[in-house]
């Protein structure tokens, strides 16, 4: 785009319509920038964005006729932003239309004013540019849960010890990462291997609102390359362990039986470890653990972490929660993946996600292709930073392909 | 049971201070558990020390968790009295001393059953309707008269204290709503108990204070206890129910609360439940709940102390054992709701 404008303007009114491929032969292999369909929206999205504008006038007559309501309210606000920058899309296709018109007629008057048509063209083009960006984004739909604070779960995969004590290091690359963040957050449970330093389970509440929105593209398996503390001879091994990112759709604060209350009695089975004896007075029992099994879906979570019994039982619930919600999601994102006729790329879950090799001091995301030489600053968190942006922004790149070939 | 000799193995290769703990706590990984707890309190104390500037070294630390592991596991000390505390309802932290009787998992959990049950059920807590709100807010006067009235306090009564556990319980979850007030009062005959309690209530007190909830301890024998001039809307009682026969028997009555916990909060039977439903009948208390030993005594209570006019029935814990008896008066209104809380 820059570099067609700065090439434009010196030149003097050209007497033939100019072809900027006979002046620069090489553009040939790039976007001369001049294709519509780079301005214009698909016409299928320029549809759905209308019938967005459509409901959002409808909702806003209604909150005038029908009374004040938040929900709708909200709806509105959020819809706004669509409705005007389509409203300004619109106006701007006819100029757009007509100054291209002018600018490659022949006629004698349109030719004296070529230059300033050419240099307004480039104008207009590059706001249609920013403002179907901008529609777009509006129209990739928001993930549900992109507002909750969420949970990770640390479980090593293949690579035995050496895999455990990687799922802790990748546990305590999110805590730090959240200390640097000042975001508030708590260890829910944690199985350590006595006598090292792994773990075979770890869990990790992040209590700030959108910590799922940031984490989302973190679930999936992490692989780590290096020369593991535990190997005598000095090889590289390849060891890995997978991250789960699950909403967290409870406070977990004040109330512990807001989770346990919102399923229907008889739909979770609670199991206890049973002490000896006649149970009461009889025996001091220190065993907390609880198991709960979801009957429905089969899904079990225990949890022993704490000495209270009654906090295990809360947080269990919260987890079972968190992991039903994920579940229905993934569901229903799956149902309507298969209901397209198309291909589309999974942004959700890959594999392999991320490759830390300590030999050679480098973070490498797959998904995104994009390498760091800052393993270090990576896995204390001042970095991570800098890779989740990336992911963030190649996710949403892809949403933006997917959106239009969606329908 | 002898331990398995494998197990005992197992435990050594992974570490002394888990076969330690072994005879007691039974299994590896219950023993890891308790590993860690107390791994978890020492290094709590001594940052503690080391942050009032006292010097702290490593084998200080190894010292600590090997002796408390050794007393646990050989010696049985309950793993409460060890670590000072047990943590009971959303907040509370309990402090557990000798000659006190720990808080159980089975009073917790039926505690908030209950608690949450009046909390959502019971028309004292239902939220005050927005006409109401206007009327105390424009007549200040009769505001505070109507606050000073019987019917703008629930009380609750707990008797058998011990801890007071079940009491700041109640005064943790029971959150009255604007202009009302909720007031606890635990009593224990044992003088211990009763400081132990005010402790309690002490180092607890951010999670009730806000609500306007005021917990009160007195030390007095609940067969002397004189209930006439207050109007207590619940009798909340764990009492002594263990009898002699259960208590001197392995097979009811583990070795650690007999060698460690007080005889007189564990042994009892049928007279506490007839005098907590005198107590009753006497403060004309509404709704009684107290814990019990198992289905048969459940029976007996029904049959020997509960007279007419009392509806009862009994509650299960998670582990499938009768557990509490719950008796509300019929003629009182707002206590029907119990009625769902019974499963036997």
């Amino acid at each position: 785009m820059s570099i067609f404008r700065a090439v434009v303007r010196p030149l003097a009114p050209p007497i033939r319509k100019p072809s900027a491929a006979l002046l620069f032969p090489v553009s040939r292999y790039f976007s001369t920038g001049l294709e519509e369909i780079e301005y214009k929206l698909h016409p299928q999205l320029l549809a759905k964005a209308q019938s967005l504008r459509t409901e959002r006038d409808k909702l806003s007559k209604s909150l005038t006729d029908d009374g004040y309501d938040p929900a709708k309210a909200l709806e509105r606000a959020r819809l706004d932003g669509l409705a005007s920058n389509l409203t300004r899309y619109e106006q701007f296709v006819p100029t757009l239309d007509d100054l291209h018109k002018l600018s490659v007629s022949e006629d004698p008057e349109a030719l004296e004013l070529r230059v300033d048509v050419l240099e307004e063209l480039e104008d207009i083009k590059h706001q249609l540019h920013e403002l179907t960006n901008r529609i777009k984004k509006a129209l990739i739909s928001t993930h549900p849960f992109a507002s909750y604070p969420c949970i990770l779960e640390f479980r090593p995969g293949v690579g035995g010890a050496e895999a455990a004590i990687f799922a802790k290091d990748l546990m305590n690359m999110y805590v730090s990462y959240c200390t640097l963040k000042k975001w508030r957050y708590s260890i829910l449970n944690v199985n350590e291997i006595s006598g090292s330093d792994g773990i075979t389970e770890g869990m990790l509440s992040i209590e700030e609102s959108g910590a799922y929105e940031r984490f989302r593209f973190e679930g999936g398996v992490h692989r780590v390359q290096r020369i593991p503390a535990t190997e005598s001879k000095g090889r590289v091994h390849t060891s890995a362990a997978a991250v789960i990112v699950l909403p967290q759709l409870d406070s977990g604060g004040e109330d512990s039986n807001e989770a346990e209350r919102s399923f229907a009695p008889g739909e979770v089975r609670i199991d206890i470890m049973r002490a000896r004896g006649a149970g009461g007075q009889h025996v001091n029992t220190t065993e907390s653990a609880v198991r709960l099994t979801h009957i429905p879906t089969g899904i079990t979570v225990s949890m022993q972490d704490n000495r209270s019994q009654h906090k295990n039982k809360a947080k269990a619930f919260m987890i079972l929660r968190a992991r039903l919600a994920e579940k229905e999601h993934a569901e229903k994102v799956a149902h309507e993946r298969q209901s397209r006729s198309l291909q589309v790329t999974s942004t959700d879950r890959s594999d392999k996600v991320r490759t830390y090799n300590y030999s050679q001091n480098r973070v490498t995301d797959h998904r995104c292709g994009f390498t760091m030489y800052d393993l270090d600053g990576c896995m204390d968190g001042t970095s991570l930073e800098v890779l989740l942006n990336r992911v963030e922004e190649w996710a949403q790149e892809e949403e933006m392909k997917n959106l239009e070939i969606k329908e | 049971m002898r331990l398995p000799p494998t197990t005992v193995t197992r435990a050594w290769r992974e570490s002394s201070n888990l076969a330690q703990l072994l005879p007691e706590v039974r299994t590896i990984a219950g023993a890891r558990t308790e590993l860690r707890w107390i791994i978890e309190y020492v290094e709590e104390r001594l940052t503690d020390q080391a942050g009032k500037g006292m010097k702290v070294s490593d084998s200080d630390f190894q010292n600590k968790v090997s002796r408390l592991c050794y007393l646990r596991g050989q010696k049985g000390v309950p793993l409460q009295y060890l670590l000072g505390s047990q943590p009971f309802g959303d907040s509370l932290d309990i402090k557990c001393r000798r000659g006190v009787l720990i808080p159980r998992w089975e009073t917790e959990e039926w505690g908030i059953k209950i608690a949450q049950g009046i909390r959502r059920n019971h028309p004292f807590f239902a939220a005050a309707k927005p006409s109401d709100v206007d009327k105390s807010t424009e007549q200040a006067d009769t505001y505070t008269n109507i606050s000073e009235s019987e019917s703008q306090t629930f009380k609750v009564l707990d008797l058998c204290t011990g801890t007071g556990c079940l009491a700041l319980l109640f005064a943790e979850q029971l959150r009255a709503p604007m202009a009302k007030s909720v007031y606890v009062e635990g009593v224990d005959r044992s003088l211990a108990a009763i400081y132990l309690a005010r402790l309690n209530r002490a180092t607890n007190a951010r999670a009730f204070e806000k609500y306007g909830t005021s917990v009160v301890f007195t030390a007095a024998d609940i067969f002397c206890y004189d209930i006439a001039s207050y109007q207590f809307d619940i009798i909340i009682v764990n009492p002594p129910y263990v009898s002699e026969e259960h208590y001197y028997s392995p097979r009811y009555t583990t070795r650690s609360v007999r060698r460690f916990e007080p005889k007189q909060a564990l042994l009892g039977g049928l007279e506490f439940y007839r005098r907590i439903l005198q107590l009753a009948r006497e403060g004309a208390v509404p709704a009684v709940v107290c814990e019990i030993a198992d289905r048969e005594q459940l029976r007996a209570i029904v049959d020997e102390c509960v007279d007419d006019g009392w509806t009862t029935g009994g509650m299960r814990d998670s582990a499938g054992a009768v557990r509490t008896i719950i008796a509300w008066r019929k003629e009182f209104s707002g206590w029907s709701w119990m009625k769902q809380l019974i499963d036997v």
